[in-house]
């Protein structure tokens, strides 16, 4: 074994050695390599790998858009995972049996960016309901991601991305909390949908009241059925009316009911439930409204309808990609 | 021979169901949740090594699913990333590559990204400016900060870290 390792060794300084800067080095480090290579078929083999790898870096630095846009993303995988691997720390120090028991919150709550981790996570076009342990209903759109924390207390549903319905059952003692990065909403018993917009959270209200505030900003309001407040970060956005039958059948039938709101906010929700990208230009599309309602389950078919009453042009550039442009007069 | 079967079988009756309940809570869905499931066990059933430690930890399976977690989201947060950048591309240039083109490098990708994974800062980001981006070693060394020696020794040392990992004995 360590004189497989001596030879790795010496195979890894000649090929260093064979992209050096400077030619006349290169050529003679391409000829000793190769005699070295010949010494046994050890030597030959212990190169081997290494050369494959270097040669598959090679063939996909040749793509079009070209090694640095790889080492980019590349650069941010690994500092994304460097953030997982001091969490790992982390959860090492509490037990992997622990963490087998408890929600993964515990751990993970110190970096809600951890979607990985969350409790309850749904893949885009994947509806789920579940019944909690105090017997409130939650149904997450696809998409979607939430931690839970529950104690003798309080009840709190962290809303990490996408859209929930929420079914709260009736405990005076627990108030029920949804949080997202924009605010709360505290109910006591009730039915309401939350929405995760780019920069905002969308309480709909479908029974009962609700208690909604910024996380940061002043301010709090009392939303009843029937009515649809924006919450942001920093305040709270006028009350709009909805129509609370319209808005919980679109939800059970996993559509999107759009009053008149605007094409890139549209996308971003259907964009949510598609495998792969759609891609679009936010401004040339912000005075577009959509009225409409669409099936979010079925984000191709979403996107037809789209085609089919506004003035836009939706081409796939290969499964994954999907453009959205303006049509052009 | 007959032992080790036998073995395979009380792991997977064993530990199957709650690797499964657990997944699924996980990833919030069944499907998914049961494709990780089954290549837990297959990869716990690949190795007469791996299987003695799972018939002895519940520890050791949670471990390795975990890991195919995390394989699996390091996968989809390449995908995004890397189809948010062609539809960016495709701004500019008409006329994307291929899917398979898109497979490929994807895969490569990922292998890369499991192969650097707990190296240090300098000899990883050595590697990528002079193997992926083709910068010659004097221009790497510049950028870092170091002695062109020490850039050949960091491009050594990663080699043999993934030298390492192809071939773990």
């Amino acid at each position: 074994m360590s004189e497989g390792n001596d030879l790795s060794q010496q195979a890894a300084e000649w090929l260093v050695l064979l992209s050096a800067d400077d030619a006349a080095e290169r050529e003679h480090s391409e000829r000793e390599y190769a005699q070295w290579k010949q010494l046994s078929p050890a030597h030959a083999e212990a190169a081997q790998g290494m050369e494959r790898l270097l040669a598959s870096l090679r063939g996909i630095r040749q793509a079009p858009e070209g090694g640095r846009r790889l080492h980019r993303l590349i650069d941010g995988e690994m500092q994304f995972s460097e953030r997982g691997r001091r969490n790992k720390r982390l959860g090492a120090a509490l037990g992997i049996g622990l963490m087998l028991l408890v929600p993964g919150w515990l751990a993970w709550q110190h970096y809600p960016n951890t979607l990985l981790f969350a409790d309850l996570d749904t893949g885009p076009g994947q509806w789920q309901e579940t019944r909690l342990e105090d017997g409130s209903r939650l149904t997450l759109a696809g998409g979607s991601a939430v931690n839970l924390h529950f104690s003798a207390s309080g009840r709190e549903v962290q809303l990490l991305r996408g859209a929930i319905r929420v079914d709260v059952a009736a405990d005076a003692q627990r108030p029920f909390l949804v949080v997202t990065g924009d605010g709360s909403i505290r109910a006591l018993g009730t039915r309401f949908v939350v929405t995760r917009q780019p920069d905002a959270t969308d309480l709909s209200m479908l029974e009962s009241t609700t208690l909604a505030r910024p996380s940061e900003g002043p301010g709090e309001a009392v939303v009843s059925a029937g009515q649809q407040l924006r919450i942001r970060r920093d305040g709270l956005e006028g009350v709009q009316p909805i129509d609370v039958q319209a808005t919980d059948q679109a939800w059970q039938q996993h559509r999107l009911l759009a009053r008149g709101v605007s094409l890139p906010e549209v996308l971003e929700q259907l964009g949510r439930q598609y495998a792969g990208v759609l891609s679009f230009d936010r401004e040339a599309l912000a005075q577009i409204q959509v009225f409409a309602s669409l099936p979010l389950d079925n984000p191709q078919r979403a996107l037809q309808l789209l085609e089919a009453s506004l003035p836009i042009e939706v081409s796939r550039l290969t499964p994954w990609i999907t453009r959205i442009n303006l049509r052009e007069k | 021979m007959a032992d080790s079967n036998k073995l395979m079988h009380d792991v997977y009756s064993e530990h199957h169901g709650w690797v499964f309940g657990w997944l699924r809570k996980k990833l919030g869905c069944a499907h998914n949740a049961a494709d990780v499931a089954q290549d837990t066990f297959l990869r716990i059933l690949s190795s007469r090594d791996a299987l003695l430690q799972a018939s002895q930890s519940r520890g050791y399976i949670a471990t390795t699913a975990r890991n195919l977690l995390i394989d699996r989201a390091r996968r989809q947060r390449l995908e995004k990333a890397y189809l948010e950048d062609l539809a960016l591309l495709a701004l500019e240039h008409p006329g994307a590559p291929s899917a398979e083109r898109i497979w490929e490098t994807l895969d490569a990708l990922e292998q890369i990204c499991r192969l650097l994974d707990g190296l240090g800062s300098k000899p990883r980001e050595a590697f990528l400016l002079h193997y992926l981006e083709g910068h010659p070693q004097a221009q790497v060394a510049e950028h870092l900060g170091v002695s062109v020696r020490m850039v050949q020794k960091y491009l050594v040392q990663v080699l043999l870290h993934c030298q390492s990992l192809r071939d773990p004995s």
